[in-house]
């Protein structure tokens, strides 16, 4: 991956620029704090004055801690996060749409990026995959398994490849492999069963 | 059980450049984010559904072997100074400092493994060394993450992996960061290109800047952004790969300064070494970049060796809260800079001139 990456060492072009004071993002003080953050190539600049910067705790010595701001001109209004593609208005969720198991509202979810349970996720599930994409290098969990749940998931994994299996060889109309692949499923499936009960 | 004062008495190695190699990268911290399934996540539990769910995790948590004697404590029981000095050492979040009732930290004796209870999420389990050592610190967070998964039933999903608070965790609720010192690359101005190499690659650079294109304190963190889709293995490497390459333009970019400019470098290291040693007083900005020249003088061999040690103890020692709980009392920030100029002329006091040995 990183082979691919040079870093062009000539200097850059200079260009003067003409800046004005600049103004705080969050107050209207005098910005003395220039906060420049890179996440996946996107460069985002805050400028803070140093209550403001205090309070974001962006002065920090140890990066360790900074937050990742909110700036407050990029806040997404709600509008747009109501533009949910036309493959979803099958589910339309409204805002007061709660989770069964903590009462958290998908407003809420809107409002904060964080959800009421773990309950949640099943609740909101459709809403969250969209988002997923865009946020993640993939939408399916490769990393660790807690013990014990292992057997589970690798049950699953089998499960997943089989069915995948099966429909391609209903619609390469190899009906003898599919019954074959069906009855593998099926047998599978009835030992998880046994296993959840 | 360590106490508080115990605690601040001796602080962990990593966070004084113990590591031999810790020139470059300070460094490197492991953290997981797990839940419990059923309760709900801190953000939205009440008091009291807090409250119930600490205690019983915090009794798990004492007990892990490797929190044999640890420091244990409710943050609702802390002042603020006091949870503001865990926050500069790094052993609780700003987000956890915040909060009031029902959260706690447990933080083991040699203060490597810190573990969060009702931040963000129910666990934040957290491991630091110094150096480029994320596999280590890895290594350790996962024993302790397999132990508590026998006594704990995690949220997970087969799908989504370890369930979080916020998506963005979702997956392994792994974040691994690194924190590095790059003057040579601010100084020659190549930095903004090795950021953006580095952003290009689904990495966080965060630094703070000052007016300009001045940075502050010439300090970075390197961080993965996806934790779904992405083993821990994969995340890890990945990361380690990126920091060694940035390592190595950083030493090279300090080369090539001190063959291209050597008396430009001198000038700033022994102005850097004068104005700290001489100053009555100093606003943390300006501690800061001084004391970063100061370190960048001791991998040229301009100081001894150990003067890493005595900048990464000051850079912790100068912050606000550090300054009044050494104090005693809250200062106003013009008494902190005095105070902090202070602290800096003790702790230099027997630094020699430097030797400029680049240059002749």
């Amino acid at each position: 991956m990183w082979h691919h990456v040079t870093f062009p060492f000539a200097n850059p072009a200079v260009v003067a620029t003409f800046v004005p004071a600049m103004q705080c993002d969050f107050c209207d003080s005098k910005a003395t704090v220039f906060f420049t953050q890179i996440i996946d190539g996107v460069s985002k600049k805050t400028n803070l004055c140093d209550s403001c910067a205090n309070e974001q705790g962006v002065t920090d010595l140890d990066g360790f801690l900074l937050p990742q701001i909110d700036f407050p001109e990029n806040e997404p209004d709600d509008d747009t996060q109501n533009d949910l593609p036309d493959t979803h208005s099958s589910l339309v969720m409204d805002d007061k749409t709660c989770c069964p198991d903590c009462g958290f509202a998908f407003d809420d979810l809107k409002k904060t990026g964080r959800l009421g349970c773990s309950g949640c996720y099943q609740f909101f599930l459709a809403e969250i995959k969209h988002n997923l994409a865009g946020m993640h290098k993939g939408t399916s969990h490769t990393g660790r398994v807690p013990l014990g749940m292992v057997e589970a998931f690798q049950q699953r994994r089998q499960l997943d490849t089989l069915r995948k299996e099966m429909e391609e060889a209903i619609s390469g109309e190899d009906y003898e492999k599919a019954a074959k692949l069906r009855d593998q499923i099926s047998q599978i499936e009835e030992k998880t069963l046994t296993l959840d009960t | 059980m360590m106490r508080f004062s115990t605690l601040l008495k001796h602080p962990a190695d990593w966070m004084t450049g113990a590591d031999a190699d810790s020139a470059i990268v300070l460094t490197s911290r492991i953290r997981l984010a797990r839940n419990i399934v059923g309760a709900p996540f801190p953000g939205w539990a009440r008091k009291q559904e807090r409250i119930d769910l600490l205690s019983s995790l915090r009794e798990k948590i004492e007990s892990l072997p490797n929190m044999k004697e640890a420091f244990s404590q409710e943050l609702s029981a802390l002042s603020s100074v006091q949870k503001q000095v865990l926050v500069e050492r790094h052993l609780i979040s700003r987000e956890q400092a915040a909060r009031g009732e029902g959260s706690a930290t447990v933080v083991n004796r040699s203060q490597t493994l810190s573990v969060m209870i009702n931040e963000e999420d129910h666990l934040r389990l957290q491991s630091i060394r110094s150096g480029l050592h994320l596999r280590e610190a890895y290594d350790l967070i996962a024993s302790v993450d397999m132990e508590l998964e026998q006594k704990l039933p995690y949220a997970f999903d087969h799908e989504l992996g370890y369930l979080t608070a916020c998506p963005t965790n979702l997956g392994t609720g792994l974040r691994a960061s690194a924190m590095l010192h790059l003057p040579g690359l601010v100084i020659s101005d190549h930095i903004g290109q090795v950021i953006q190499a580095v952003g290009k690659l689904g990495l966080a650079v965060r630094g703070i800047f000052g007016e300009g294109t001045e940075s502050l304190g010439h300090l970075f963190q390197i961080s993965n952004q996806s934790t779904l889709g992405e083993s821990e293995d994969s995340i890890i490497n990945r990361l380690e790969r990126v920091i060694k390459k940035v390592r190595d333009h950083e030493r090279n970019a300090r080369l090539k300064l001190i063959e291209d400019d050597p008396q430009m470098v001198a000038d700033k290291i022994a102005r850097a070494y004068g104005l700290l040693k001489h100053a009555y007083v100093i606003d943390s900005k300006e501690a800061l970049t001084h004391l970063s020249l100061i370190r960048l003088g001791t991998d040229l061999k301009c100081f001894p060796y150990e003067t890493i040690q005595l900048c990464d103890t000051l850079l912790m020692d100068i912050e606000p809260a550090h300054l009044q709980h050494q104090a005693g009392r809250s200062l106003t920030p013009e008494e902190r800079d005095t105070n902090r100029a202070k602290i800096i002329r003790d702790c230099l006091h027997s630094l020699p001139n430097p030797d400029i040995c680049f240059i002749n």
